[in-house]
């Protein structure tokens, strides 16, 4: 088990401020964040490559936190996985096991089990420049577990990876994980390899975690507006409390200039200001209005078409623009300039503390 | 003219201009002559005493630059700006004056007690080394530096999380990726110590068959008016230099290939 208590650190002008995580026996933790937000200084603290000036590292029930990284005991894969060019693959594999001067049967069988479920045995004597993109994942990968490390840091390391490349790997690092019991702490600006590889996520944002929580109860803990942009809420809008009795409260946004429902989890104070989100694929757009929903009257105003989605832009009678996301064989017949009603349930609304930061969310 | 017609004219005018230099010895070019002084014990000497003092020089240079590049680039410490300012110290400060501290030092109670105890450097081959040495120690760092900087430091940091110490990984992963780097950067110290003129004339003087290098040696043929001996020593000099030119670029264009 890995974990980091209150960890404070400046570099620069940047700086790490009281991070809290941890990585529990078996499971995989994903910090998710954009680029700049701290998360390669992160690890790179973790294991001991920077000076921490406030915090503690826990692993394995030691306190690691003034070790060198030699003997932390943590493998790291940096984002160009770092394999050593000098070297074939069965030496960049065998590296760790060499320098520690553990060549024994165990690390051997290891060794041997590893190439095997990576299939890479091909590849031993080759040299590192004439490894493909998804090879060099694997080699990476071997050569970090084949220590017997049981916990990774993972830094971005498939973000250079076709996407279909990408998904078997996912897949392969979650058979590692689960056949070598390996601890992970990855971080990736990828939501959707977040969700994926996740057994908890947090979200990490100018150096500070915004919000951790465990993969399925990640969008009921979601508060923070700048968390609802990073994992792809592209429907945002400030609202004040109108009436919360029973479990659907009833907000008004200006910015729409209506009254929007939304399941509350939690007791809300009247007359309260939130902020409430909705992601794009949990909008409809539809001919009518549909009872118990949250239904816009809006005009279409641009369809992007792409191969497996389509992303629909419409605009409500005040001005504000909602954006749909919906699988690419929905709305084939949809235009733009169409009058439509935008709808969602109550059940899918965010609802997030209001606070003075901007909202960021992704590009389409 | 447009700039690209600028540019490659100004291109071919300044190899127009060391062309016209380097044949310009060839009016006092005499084979014969060229064989003889070539041959003759007091170049031979010059020509031995050069290579080896240089190598020594540029060999320590190179070996206590190395750890000494590896700080500068891999480490954060109080006053690095001022060591790695101090080492292109060399490069502006004339060599007669590089020269002339030597001696001073040497002449300070700290540099009596080193002669004392049998370092002696005034009119020695030791003291062409010191000079040579003083003259590319900051080169060889600076070369070194950048070589090394070339080297990502993701590589030490995976090394080291696989379980090598510090030194173990530089040894294992770094050094190997610099081996050519560290090969040019030994040739090109080795060629600017071999024409070493100003420190070593100063500290070492330019006695005949004792400490008179190659430089001090057509110096003191021109000084002495023996155009055709300092013209052998010059086409020496410039081998040397093509040479050296020449093996640097093999060696860089393989790094390059290497990266």
């Amino acid at each position: 088990m890995l974990e980091v208590k209150e960890l404070f650190l400046h570099a620069g002008n940047f700086s790490l401020k009281d991070i809290c995580l941890s990585v529990g026996e078996g499971s995989c933790h994903v910090v998710l964040g954009p680029t700049g937000s701290g998360k390669t200084l992160l690890l790179e603290a973790i294991m001991g490559f920077r000076k921490i000036e406030r915090g503690r590292i826990f692993h394995a029930g030691k306190d690691i936190t003034r070790l060198p990284p030699e003997r932390r005991e943590i493998s790291y894969l940096p984002q160009d996985l770092a394999l050593f060019p000098k070297m074939n693959v069965k030496e960049n594999i065998l590296y760790g096991i060499r320098v520690r001067k553990v060549e024994d049967e165990t690390h051997q069988r290891l060794f041997r089990d590893l190439v095997n479920i990576l299939g890479i045995e091909h590849l031993l004597e080759r040299r590192i420049e004439r490894l493909s993109g998804g090879e060099r994942q694997r080699v990476a990968l071997a050569r970090a577990i084949v220590t017997g490390n049981r916990t990774l840091l993972l830094d971005e390391p498939l973000s250079a990876l076709h996407e279909s490349m990408r998904r078997d790997l996912w897949m392969l690092i979650k058979d590692l994980q689960k056949s070598f019991h390996l601890n992970i702490l990855m971080v990736t600006h990828d939501v959707e390899e977040a969700f994926f590889l996740a057994d908890r996520v947090s979200v990490i944002y100018d150096g500070l975690v915004l919000q951790s929580s465990d993969k399925e109860d990640f969008f009921h803990e979601l508060r923070d507006v700048r968390v609802a942009g990073l994992v792809g809420v592209r429907n945002i809008f400030e609202v004040e409390l109108l009436e919360s009795s029973g479990e659907v409260s009833r907000f008004f946004s200006e910015e729409l200039n209506t009254v929007v429902k939304a399941r509350n989890h939690r007791p809300l104070l009247s007359g309260s200001r939130f902020f409430l989100g909705v992601h794009g694929s949990d909008v409809d757009v539809r001919t009518h209005p549909i009872e118990g929903f949250n239904s816009l009257e809006v005009e279409i105003l641009r369809v992007y078409r792409k191969v497996r989605s389509v992303t629909i832009e419409v605009k409500t009678p005040s001005g504000k623009i909602l954006t749909v996301e919906k699988p690419s064989r929905m709305y084939r017949f949809l235009n733009e300039g169409h009058k439509a009603f935008a709808v969602f349930s109550p059940d899918d609304v965010l609802i997030m503390d209001h606070s003075g930061d901007s909202i960021q969310t992704t590009s389409p | 003219m447009n700039f690209r017609r600028f540019a490659v004219l100004s291109s071919v005018m300044l190899f127009a201009f060391y062309a016209l230099l380097f044949l310009s010895l060839f009016q006092y070019f005499d084979a014969g002559l060229f064989v003889e002084h070539l041959l003759s014990e007091r170049v031979r000497h010059a020509l031995k005493l050069s290579v080896i003092t240089a190598s020594i020089s540029s060999g320590i240079a190179v070996l206590l630059g190395l750890p000494a590049a590896y700080a500068i680039s891999r480490y954060r410490f109080a006053g690095k700006n001022i060591i790695d300012t101090m080492l292109e110290l060399p490069m502006i400060v004339s060599p007669a004056a590089l020269g002339a501290m030597i001696l001073i030092f040497f002449s300070s109670p700290v540099g009596q007690k080193i002669q004392q105890s049998g370092f002696d450097v005034v009119f020695t081959w030791k003291g062409i080394v010191v000079a040579q040495f003083t003259t590319v120690a900051g080169m060889a760092t600076r070369l070194l530096k950048a070589v090394m900087d070339e080297v990502p430091t993701r590589y030490e940091m995976v090394a080291r999380s696989l379980g090598a110490k510090p030194a173990v990984a530089f040894f294992t992963v770094t050094l190997p990726l610099m081996r050519r780097g560290i090969i040019a950067s030994l040739i090109l110290t080795w060629a600017k110590a071999l024409g070493e003129f100003g420190a070593t004339f100063t500290v070492a003087g330019a006695m005949a068959m004792k400490t008179e290098t190659l430089s001090t040696a057509i110096f003191m043929r021109l000084s002495t008016a023996n155009i055709e001996a300092a013209v052998t020593l010059i086409l020496i000099v410039v081998g040397v230099g093509f040479t050296t030119l020449y093996v640097t670029r093999l060696i860089t264009a393989g790094r390059e290939k290497d990266a």
